[in-house]
């Protein structure tokens, strides 16, 4: 007598339930697992069970892999050329990191190394304009800037000085008319 | 160049080996590796799907679906056609798993912790009149059982477990994308099974119990 086939005899092992979960062919319906798990009540309540949780488990698995897949989630656009949307090979955390930390370092090397302008000096700018085409613009900016400065604190700008003479002689020639007069 | 492809395969195939297969996989490498969009379309969810049940983060998921990806398409010269291009991205991936956690072992459950997926939330997605009407057990309950018994395995057994009943690649496409001989492929699924089995018979028992 076929021990399966006894529903008192020994119940089906590991790989047995595997031959009929994974209904390979040529073991399971076609030999004497089935009719062992048409007797035994034990046998086929787990058989039903382990086969339920592993449909669901599947079921499970590729749902909640379609709802966090990148190119499905509602706020991302389409996956199209992972080469192309994956700059850096870092997470996206770890960029995150990394940027934050490249701008408080550059920000600190930036405040370290600024210095205030020093003041034009005329005296010593000359010969060091003469080095470089560069130190010679400085030079020439500057004395722009002092013949602004210059005609700003005058109450006369430089180029109305011609009228402001014309204006004065007149007037010393009126004055000088009246003193001849009296 | 595909169809010199095509024609060295042909070439070099054993006839009795499985030609309609053979074929098959040839036409879906001619297609697949044509562009990576192809590929990238027709594989990422499958693979992003095995590394998710594998590491249970997403964000990690994420970024070594696109590194796949990447390898594959700069490897993509290497492949023969002697399987699948599903189970060509699958060894990839399963690499780079295995590189992750050798490298960040101290890190990785830490980092896991962030954007991890927990049973619960992942028995949400059944509803429960999936369950078997013979099972004591809800459906949620037993996707939850199945999910911390595959926590609880081996690095091997639950990477055999997965390929095996979620991705449900067989006996031989296991062996060639883990490397292992047919027979530790068992070994390793009887193994997983054996766990889940015992898990279900301990929590039936629960609800025999308190139920009376």
């Amino acid at each position: 007598m076929n021990a399966y086939t006894n529903p008192l005899n020994v119940h089906l092992n590991t790989a047995q339930l595997y031959a009929l979960l994974a209904d390979e062919p040529g073991r399971a319906a076609q030999t004497h697992l089935q009719p062992h798990l048409d007797h035994c009540s034990n046998c086929r309540e787990e058989f039903e069970a382990l086969r339920a949780s592993l449909t669901g488990f599947r079921l499970a698995a590729t749902h909640i892999a379609l709802l966090h897949h990148p190119a499905l989630r509602p706020t991302n656009r389409p996956l199209a050329n992972p080469m192309r949307t994956r700059f850096f090979p870092f997470r996206p955390t770890q960029w995150a990191y990394g940027m934050a930390t490249a701008a408080v370092v550059l920000g600190v090397s930036l405040a370290a190394t600024h210095r205030p302008a020093p003041a034009a000096n005329p005296a010593v700018i000359p010969a060091a304009g003469a080095a470089s085409p560069l130190k010679s613009q400085a030079v020439s900016d500057e004395a722009l800037l002092e013949d602004v400065d210059r005609d700003l604190s005058n109450s006369v700008p430089t180029s109305l000085e011609p009228l402001e003479a014309n204006a004065a002689s007149d007037v010393s020639r009126a004055s000088g008319g009246a003193s001849s007069q009296n | 160049m595909t169809s010199a492809i095509l024609n060295s395969q042909a070439v070099s195939a054993n006839s009795t080996e499985r030609p309609a297969q053979l074929c098959v996989q040839l036409q879906a490498k001619s297609t697949a590796l044509d562009s990576i969009e192809t590929l990238h379309a027709l594989y990422s969810q499958r693979i992003f799907r095995f590394l998710l049940t594998s590491l249970r983060d997403r964000d990690l998921a994420e970024s070594l679906t696109q590194d796949t990806f990447v390898k594959a398409w700069a490897a993509r010269d290497q492949f023969r056609g002697d399987c699948a291009p599903a189970t060509w991205l699958t060894r990839i991936a399963l690499n780079l798993v295995r590189d992750h956690t050798r490298t960040n072992r101290f890190r990785f459950w830490k980092n896991v912790a962030n954007t991890a997926v927990d049973a619960t939330e992942f028995a949400g997605f059944i509803p429960d009149r999936v369950a078997s009407a013979e099972s004591a057990l809800s459906a949620h309950q037993q996707v939850a059982l199945v999910w911390q018994a595959v926590g609880d395995l081996t690095e091997r057994q639950r990477t055999v477990f997965l390929l095996r009943f979620v991705e449900e690649l067989d006996l031989a496409d296991i062996a060639q994308v883990t490397g292992m001989p047919i027979s530790t492929v068992k070994t390793h699924l009887y193994r997983g099974l054996s766990a889940i089995r015992d898990r279900h018979r301990a929590a039936s028992e629960r609800l025999r119990k308190e139920a009376k």
